[in-house]
């Protein structure tokens, strides 16, 4: 009579099983989840680091001098994420500034980025940090997390005056 | 009594593993709350260093660009070109302003406005690439109150069609200014240091500062909107000491 519902040590526990299972599933997928979105986080905190350190060596001078200038500061940068840079036109007329999207880059950046002519070789010099493919075609793939940095900065052409550009960054993992 | 016990012990369990699952759902709660609110500060830094670095390097930007000294011509196909930090100077030298029209005024067609022409023009250029903020961008005596050159530009939202609006302004002191922009809690300014010369006085120490904010801050709806009745007796006094008059070219 004593022993009514007792279904030994394990089967008498066993309803109270169930919240301990339920608790630990719940505590565990939130635990991933967090981690998992803190790891993201830092990801792109890294990335705009590694951003602003990349920017900070571009415009390290006040005004960019020539392509040979140019290219010099960008063989400087040391970081191991992948990252591009590029000039393009910032009008003093704003009726002719023509917003940059990624496309721009990837597929014609020959029409967007400011180029000089080589009078030595006559080719022309396009002001952008990596012109290999590889490189460009990354930045085709959307799934990637590119951050992009832009600033105004001043670059001296080859008629010898000064005009204003934009600097564009792009880093990506 | 031993034996009562035994009839309660899978119920004592039971509420043991509740206990458990509320200490779970808890830990749950704080996890997400961490997870929310990490680097909330992180971010901030981060915009506060890129937006103070745009500003930094707008501020750079304006004093090296160089300008076509014929107001008739482009820079291409100008003769004679300086750079724009000269010919503030230049220009500030013979009567201590730059521009012959008042600081809340330009004439583009005048040869004497060529200066604040470009500099208005610079500044525009610069900051257009920006399109969601607005900004402030003064030249002020460190001495005295006198503000030697004062723009802004607003973003209009109206009848959801953006309107990008420019005032030239003569505000009497730097309070007024600060009233303007008090109520952003998104500000990123830049200040440099300049030297002007003039005939009489010798040397003119000047700050030129950029301020920029977030288009979509309310603090001045009320003052393009006109609705002045919310403000008080002093801020509408602080508004007439701006002294803006819009630029339309």
């Amino acid at each position: 009579m004593n022993q009514k519902g007792f279904i030994g040590s394990i089967g008498d526990d066993l309803p109270s099983l169930i919240p301990i299972f339920l608790g630990l599933v719940v505590f565990f997928s939130v635990f991933l989840g967090v981690f998992n979105d803190y790891n993201a986080k830092n990801r792109v905190y890294t990335l705009n680091q590694e951003a602003v350190e990349i920017s900070m060596q571009l415009k390290s001078d006040p005004v960019i001098v020539s392509y040979d200038h140019f290219i010099e500061k960008c063989n400087e940068i040391n970081t191991p994420k992948n990252w591009n840079a590029f000039l393009v036109d910032l009008p003093q007329n704003t009726e002719d500034f023509k917003s940059i999207t990624l496309e721009d880059i990837y597929d014609d950046y020959q029409n967007n980025v400011i180029k000089i002519e080589n009078p030595d070789f006559g080719t022309e010099n396009y002001f952008i940090c990596n012109e290999d493919e590889e490189n460009l075609d990354q930045l085709k793939d959307t799934s990637k997390n590119i951050i992009n940095f832009l600033y105004p900065v001043v670059l001296q052409n080859q008629d010898g005056y000064s005009t204003t550009a934009r600097l564009y960054i792009l880093i990506w993992e | 009594m031993k034996l009562k016990l035994k009839n309660y012990k899978g119920q004592a369990a039971m509420t043991d593993s509740l206990f458990f699952l509320t200490i779970i759902v808890a830990l749950c709660v704080l996890l997400f709350q961490f997870s929310a609110t990490y680097g909330e500060r992180v971010d901030l830094a981060i915009n506060n260093l890129y937006f103070k670095e745009y500003t930094n390097s707008s501020l750079k930007t304006i004093y090296y660009t160089d300008i076509p000294l014929d107001n008739t011509k482009d820079i291409e196909d100008s003769l004679e070109t300086d750079y724009l930090i000269t010919s503030l100077k230049s220009d500030y030298l013979s009567d201590e302003k730059i521009g012959y029209s008042d600081i809340n005024s330009l004439n583009k067609d005048d040869v004497k406005d060529l200066s604040k022409y470009n500099l208005f023009h610079t500044i525009k250029s610069l900051m257009y690439a920006l399109p969601n903020y607005d900004y402030i961008y003064y030249i002020q005596e460190s001495s005295g109150q006198k503000f030697i050159y004062f723009m802004l530009k607003i973003n209009n939202f109206e009848d959801n069609e953006l309107e990008q609006l420019y005032y030239l302004c003569e505000p009497t002191s730097i309070n007024p200014v600060r009233n303007v922009v008090q109520r952003t809690n998104k500000i990123y300014s830049s200040s440099s240091p300049q030297i002007y010369q003039t005939k009489d006085t010798g040397e003119v120490r000047a700050t030129s500062n950029l301020t920029i904010w977030p288009s979509t801050s309310s603090i001045n709806k009320e003052y393009l909107e006109g609705r002045l009745d919310s403000l008080t007796d002093n801020e509408i006094e602080n508004i007439t000491n701006l002294k803006c008059k819009e630029y339309i070219e």
